[in-house]
């Protein structure tokens, strides 16, 4: 017979290590968003600000098809749903950027004007 | 069964040191959550951006129950937060962008409106100019006008370019360049004059009539100018504001065909400039 305390420990580490059995229903939609998403950011120069969020989206994408074929898609539509808010932070990263250096351009133009007409 | 035991302890202590681990990182993004939907800035130029943190962080809380996803979460609680504080950064610069081009009217506007305030004192300027110049070539023209009466032979005319004194030819010896003695007194009164109004130039143009060849008249002419500016230097006129030109024949100021016109064609005219050819000295 088992003891109390090992049938617990085992129950936990069980829970712990479960999880890759479930397979859900395919991600079509979530897929479409994130490819649209990644059309948007490649369109506003996102890889220029923001690489490695860029990067980090592809592998997750790349990951999320080939779960896909493997009809693993429970794991596919998380590996989306990151690759999601890195492209929502790529394109967010990108936005600041821009115009923290359009306003800085715009602050140097006003002081170069101001200069001039003194 | 003792090493089982061990074993399954060990992972036990893994697991829950693990847990441990990410709990505490699970609190960080929630008190960073907690700070940015806080602030007036997060709300107001990042609502729905802060609306999607919070799902996250909620599902981030409810995520204790499946440890396996707690990672998953996690990243992506961390991209929202982030992507709240990237649009309120966003925000801020574009308020920036959109205060620089009132900023821009208003210097420009600054700008101009210098600019009349200085026209008009430039205006205010040139007009009290105006008047004194017109002030003083009224009171050097009325001394004209009264050194021409006194004196015989000369005359005063108002043109553009100033007031001319022109000295008929009579104070001249004829067909030369040499000053009748009479004329001496004459000369003596306009240097007097000349002198009185010393911050004019002055142009000494001689003028015939057009008896006689063009080139000799030309000559004629320049030498009597001449004549005129070693009399006036000699007393006390400066030899720097005086010019000397011969005209001969070219600029006649009455009928040649007659001989009234031609004794008035005959003359030295000395044009004391007005105040926008002053003097250097």
């Amino acid at each position: 017979m088992i003891p109390y305390k090992t049938s617990v420990a085992v129950l936990l580490v069980s829970g712990a290590l479960m999880g890759c059995v479930s397979q859900g229903e395919k991600p079509s939609g979530l897929l479409t968003e994130v490819e649209n998403k990644m059309t948007l950011a490649e369109a506003n120069e996102a890889q220029d600000y923001a690489p490695l969020a860029m990067k980090q989206a592809r592998e997750h994408v790349a990951e999320a098809k080939r779960q896909v074929d493997e009809r693993e898609f429970s794991h596919a539509e998380k590996k989306l749903e990151v690759a999601l808010a890195d492209l929502e932070y790529a394109l967010a990263k990108t936005e600041s950027q821009k115009k923290s250096n359009a306003a800085d351009e715009v602050t140097k133009g006003l002081q170069t004007l101001q200069r001039e007409i003194k | 069964m003792k090493i089982i035991q061990t074993t399954l302890a060990a992972l036990c202590c893994t697991v829950i040191f693990g847990c441990a681990n990410q709990s505490s990182e699970r609190n960080e993004l929630v008190q960073r959550y907690d700070s940015l939907a806080s602030q007036p800035e997060s709300r107001e130029y990042a609502p729905i951006a802060l609306s999607d943190a919070e799902d996250a962080i909620n599902n981030l809380k409810t995520s204790i129950k499946h440890e396996e996803d707690v990672d998953h979460y996690e990243h992506i609680a961390e991209r929202r937060l982030d992507i709240v504080e990237l649009k309120v950064n966003a925000a801020k610069s574009q308020k920036v962008i959109d205060k620089a081009e009132v900023n821009r009217k208003d210097i420009l506007l600054s700008a101009r409106e210098q600019e009349v305030r200085d026209a008009k004192l430039q205006a205010q300027s040139y007009r009290q100019r105006a008047l004194s110049a017109e002030s003083k070539a009224q009171s050097m023209q009325a001394k004209a006008e009264k050194l021409a009466e006194e004196n015989e032979g000369l005359s005063t005319r108002i043109t553009d370019k100033g007031l001319i004194l022109s000295m008929n030819s009579i104070l001249f010896e004829v067909n030369s360049e040499k000053l009748l003695d009479g004329s001496q007194r004459t000369l003596q009164r306009i240097s007097e004059f000349l002198v009185e109004n010393a911050d004019n130039n002055i142009t000494i143009s001689g003028h015939t009539d057009s008896t006689g060849t063009e080139e000799y008249n030309r000559e004629l002419s320049k030498k009597r100018a001449e004549s005129v500016k070693t009399a006036l230097t000699s007393r006390g006129v400066k030899l720097d504001r005086i010019e000397t030109e011969g005209l001969g024949e070219a600029y006649p100021i009455a009928n040649n065909e007659t001989k009234v016109g031609r004794q008035q064609n005959r003359r030295v005219e000395i044009t004391i400039q007005n105040d926008g050819d002053v003097a250097s000295n």
